[in-house]
């Protein structure tokens, strides 16, 4: 499958449209539970993607998208299953798997590159069972690289 | 130029990229380059030396980069986050890619929690480049609880 690249813009060749939502406080995500990152901030939206904690595909914005979450277990209270999926139209789409222990901090970063429709909508889950509720905080990006 | 999309047999993944985490980032000071410790996913075998990504033999070609940092700490000042690469040939070192906010990059500066940086950018890059993720801050003190990710995908030949 074969897509046209869309113009660049600025001195640093970003893509020509995206957006990016973040956690601006820490969000507690329950134990053993697949859970929406509820991201609460919105850092950039050239298109008009965001809506709410989730990015929604604009009519005439379809293409080939590079999609980013990244999602941080802050100090979970035991070692356990930490995961992070990007979710298109409610099914995992990609998952990114950071498995058993060790404390700390621990980060997921699903990336994949996708065409998306309008219409289409994308969100971001994760889930851990260290046995306790613990904190996570994180970013989801995506941007349009070509039609 | 034709950007060429590889889906696997499912269709659901094209999986032909890299992506690098930090575990841990903390006390972290006014700059330097992200210490990536973690590799999440490397469908490409981009050789990951240290906190870089190297292009191997074969694999040059356009690549979209995206960095993300995360600043969790209610600390006024600045934050910045590059992508940074160099051609061994020379060699030469350039940054292409940035992203910033706050004191020092023509803000006001920032309270309470700081944005998400997120860099990116789109490059034809060759056999040897050395691709890695700078940032700074101009807190006045170390930044405590700070997390990164950065990916790349190679998007035609």
């Amino acid at each position: 499958m074969a897509f046209r690249p869309l113009p660049l813009t600025g001195v640093a060749n970003n893509p020509a449209k995206g957006a990016n939502v973040f956690d601006s406080v820490l969000k507690s995500l329950p134990n053993n539970a697949i859970t929406q990152q509820p991201f609460d901030s919105v850092g950039s939206n050239d298109g008009g993607y965001v809506v709410g904690p989730t990015f929604v595909i604009p009519a005439n914005m379809g293409g080939l998208y590079l999609i980013v979450a990244f999602v941080t277990f802050n100090n979970p209270p035991n070692a356990g299953y930490r995961e992070a999926a990007i979710r298109l139209n409610g099914a995992p789409i990609i998952w990114d798997n950071s498995g058993v222990g060790p404390f700390g901090n621990m980060a997921c970063a699903p990336t994949i590159l996708r065409p998306l429709v309008p219409g289409d909508v994308v969100d971001v889950t994760a889930f851990q069972n260290s046995g306790l509720a613990c904190n996570t905080f994180g970013a989801f990006r995506l941007f349009r690289v070509a039609a | 130029m034709t950007f060429r999309y590889h889906s696997t047999p499912t269709g659901l993944n094209p999986r032909r990229g890299a992506t690098v985490s930090v575990a841990a980032f903390t006390a972290v000071p006014a700059g330097g380059v992200v210490p990536f410790n973690v590799v999440n996913e490397n469908i490409l075998g981009l050789y990951v030396v240290g906190s870089t990504l190297v292009i191997p033999p074969r694999m040059g070609g356009v690549y979209i980069m995206a960095g993300q940092l995360l600043f969790p700490v209610n600390v006024t000042g600045g934050r910045t986050a590059n992508i940074q690469r160099v051609t061994p040939v020379g060699p030469v070192t350039r940054v292409i890619g940035g992203d910033s906010a706050g004191a020092g990059q023509g803000g006001t500066g920032i309270t309470g929690f700081a944005p998400s940086l997120c860099p990116s950018v789109i490059q034809d890059l060759a056999v040897g480049d050395i691709i890695s993720l700078l940032y700074a801050q101009s807190s006045g003190g170390n930044l405590v609880g700070c997390s990164a990710s950065f990916s790349m995908y190679r998007m035609a030949q």
